[in-house]
């Protein structure tokens, strides 16, 4: 009886609740309006458009929002928007649609009878820039690494909207990037890991993007045609052009220039699961590898950086010294070609004309004398017909390296056990493919001992940057190396240190030597000096091995000396885990010693 | 050893990033000249995954600002996209291929890209007159020598 009545009551106030929304809102045929917001509001694609995760939108512009509490409530935020449409009845490019297309277009197809309660503007401009793009492909484009800084192996991200996938140059480049004019290491350092700076998105023309970072000509550049269907892209479009408007801040290591892509692609086709993937970091590989990991990959295509073209046109000439010289020369005289053969003519004048534009790009040569040596060169390449151009191999794909955060487990002679984990992201003992030859970045590296008995912090490497970088016939680039962090020197407590040194690299990419002097400050109690000499040999045969061995001699203040030579050998099982063993040898200032170190690696 | 790792601390800090804005211009040679980080710049750079820049939306319909060519006015498209792709567009002339030739044709309709390349290359002299020759002149002597 009383359940009856609870009952009876339930339902009388229920009704009145929906006859009351109704009466407010008065909009849709659908018995229970409120309730549809409430459904509609919990789904993922309302989420995404929102960029919702983890309790709050991850746009930081309140312009945003309709809803005074949107970025937290995404339901406050769809009844607000959808308030907003209704109430808006302007007919130019800032009414409510126009602006914000992606979320209406989202809205009013989930609820159609909605079309006849607002004015629908004409969105001129917005349309005259959908044809524009004429959006008919997808790319996602990794830019690898810098000629002169591999350490800049991180990357860089961005997608290419295609309207001919053979006119690349006519295409579009939406780009995610901090605005700053920073120039200050370490304010642009802060202010970007802590979120000082605005992250926007961007759409150019991607010949002028390739101009712009006219670095991204020295890098190779791995392109991805993305699988989707033509609704999933105009979707993308539609939200790119709602979410231009506004700002979120960047974070360099979480939200980034790569993170914030998946947003666009995980909007495009819904069913893609990547934003997920990613809390603390997202560095550009394993965005690529989430991609990859949802099926997302129709094509991959290889670009060879600039530096890898010019060393392939200089092949043919490269023991053929007037060729060499007339292209590396500054007069350009003609005369010192005229006898060789029309391969080697051509050869020269090819890479005479590559060299010299980069002679103007780094300003040594001003805008005239550029020009007038650059028509002079053209000139004479232009009387001497086609020629196919030199094959350059392709190397192994980066979505195919390592993982990019490691933990390792090591058992070493003398009942020693070690463990370690680092953020991030190849280091000399890891298989390069996939990754740059020779630019070693370890962030946040972190190691504990047990020995004895006890467990000990044996050394923490906030940062530690290798960059061996090859010289060759063309180019000469300075190899360089930084570190700081604290570890244990002749076995004795924690000294934090800091080193910075340089030195040169020699080979090719998959052997190559460096050798490199650095200077140390060691700082505990005292502050505390060295000077030290290393080189190192790597060898790096297939994606399975990696061979090297490394050998340095550190001279200390007060006449104290380490010396230190280890080889190693690294066998990788998969993308997932290698095994590495290691000999060390160690001469702590008289005081010899010697480990053998067998261990796990597992990538994640 | 102290003072040199001080100096080069300093070095880093003071050498500055000098940001060249891109160069727009309807001739050749306005390439753009890169900024000469200094270290600092570079290991952050490297380690923070970070770009800089302005952001602008340029989705352009046909308005490169360049004065547009006499006999082929219809194309802005065309006409813009030789504005931009100036010393690139002359290199692959005088290469007789490339991909900004292969996208001129592409863009101007041709029917043999292979000859249209061909031709091109030869009349190299024709199209770039001087260092002074801009977008316009640039389609007007490919135009004259269809």
């Amino acid at each position: 009886m009383i359940v009856a009545l609870k009952k009876a009551v339930q339902l009388f106030f229920g009704l009145l609740l929906i006859q009351t929304s109704l009466f407010l809102t008065p909009l849709f045929s659908d018995n229970n309006p409120s309730l549809q917001i409430t459904k509609l509001s919990k789904q993922p694609q309302w989420h995404r458009l929102l960029h919702f995760k983890n309790g709050k939108s991850e746009i930081d512009d309140t312009r945003f929002f309709f809803a005074d509490e949107g970025k937290t409530n995404p339901q406050a935020e769809l009844q607000a928007s959808i308030d907003q449409l209704i109430a808006d009845k302007s007919d130019d490019e800032n009414s409510t649609l126009c602006r914000y297309p992606s979320r209406s277009h989202w809205i009013l197809e989930q609820i159609p009878t909605l079309k006849e309660k607002i004015k629908i503007p004409q969105c001129k401009a917005l349309n005259q820039e959908l044809k524009e793009l004429g959006a008919k492909h997808v790319t996602l484009i990794l830019a690898s690494a810098h000629i002169n800084s591999p350490a800049s192996a991180f990357g860089h991200t961005f997608l290419r909207i295609d309207n001919n996938p053979n006119t690349p140059l006519l295409s579009y480049a939406v780009n995610y990037a901090a605005q700053t004019t920073e120039d200050n290491g370490f304010v642009y350092a802060y202010q970007g890991l802590f979120g000082g700076y605005k992250g926007r998105y961007s759409i150019d023309p991607y010949y002028k993007k390739l101009k712009e970072y006219s670095d991204l000509e020295q890098r190779d550049v791995w392109e991805y045609t993305l699988d989707l269907t033509q609704a999933q892209i105009d979707r993308m479009v539609l939200h790119i052009f709602e979410i231009r408007h506004f700002y979120a801040d960047y974070f360099f290591l979480s939200e980034n220039c790569s993170y914030n892509l998946l947003w666009l692609i995980e909007v495009a086709k819904e069913q893609s699961i990547l934003i997920k993937q990613f809390t603390h970091k997202a560095i550009p590989i394993d965005t690529l590898r989430a991609v990859v990991s949802q099926g997302l990959i129709k094509k991959e295509l290889y670009r060879p950086s600039k530096r890898k073209e010019i060393l392939a046109l200089s092949r043919p000439i490269q023991n053929n010294n007037s060729a060499l010289k007339f292209a590396q020369s500054d007069d350009y005289n003609l005369s010192q070609i005229k006898n060789l053969t029309k391969e080697e003519k051509i050869a020269s004048l090819e890479l005479a004309t590559a060299l010299l534009k980069i002679k103007r790009s780094d300003n040594k040569i001003d805008k005239k004398e550029y020009l007038s040596k650059f028509l002079k060169i053209l000139r004479e390449r232009s009387k001497l017909g086609k020629k196919e151009k030199e094959s350059i191999p392709k190397p192994s794909s980066p979505k195919e390296g390592h993982l990019s955060s490691k933990a390792s487990l090591s058992y070493m002679s003398h009942d020693v056990i070690k463990a370690r984990a680092k953020i991030s992201y190849h280091d000399i003992y890891d298989n390069d493919d996939g990754y740059i030859s020779g630019g070693y970045i370890s962030f946040f590296d972190t190691s504990i001992a047990y020995r004895e008995g006890k467990v000990e912090l044996e050394e923490i490497d906030f940062l530690d940057i290798k960059s061996y970088a090859i010289q060759d016939a063309i180019f000469k680039p300075i190899s360089w190396q930084v570190a700081v962090g604290a570890k244990r020197i002749f076995h004795r407590e924690l000294n934090s240190y800091l080193t910075a040194g340089a030195g040169v690299t020699l080979g090719r990419d998959n052997l190559y030597g460096s050798a490199t002097i650095s200077p140390t400050i060691y700082y505990r109690d005292n502050e505390e000096h060295s000077i030290s000499g290393n080189i190192g040999l790597f060898y790096n045969p297939s994606k399975h091995l990696k061979l090297g061995v490394t050998a340095s001699h550190e001279w200390f203040e007060e006449d104290r000396e380490i010396e230190e030579i280890e080889p190693f050998i690294t066998y990788s099982i998969n993308q997932e885990s290698a095994i590495n063993l290691k000999y060390e040898y160690k001469d702590l200032d008289g005081e010899q010693e010697s480990d053998v170190t067998l261990s796990w690696f597992w990538y994640f | 050893m102290k003072k040199l790792l001080s100096i080069v601390a300093t070095t880093a800090l003071i050498t500055t990033a000098s940001f060249a804005g891109p160069n727009t211009g309807c001739g050749l040679g306005n390439q753009v000249i890169s900024n000469q980080d200094s270290v600092l710049m570079q290991v952050f750079a490297a380690t923070t995954n970070g770009t800089s820049g302005n952001q602008t939306f340029g989705i352009t319909s046909g308005t490169s600002g360049c004065a547009k060519p006499a006999k082929f006015v219809s194309n802005d498209k065309a006409n813009e996209f030789v504005a931009g792709n100036m010393d690139t567009l002359a290199l692959d002339i005088s290469n007789g291929q490339g991909e900004a030739l292969t996208t001129l044709a592409t863009l101007l309709n041709v029917s043999n890209p292979e000859t249209f390349a061909s031709v091109l290359q030869t009349n190299f002299d024709k199209i770039y007159t001087s260092s002074n020759v801009s977008s316009a002149d640039v389609i007007d002597n490919i135009v004259a020598l269809g």
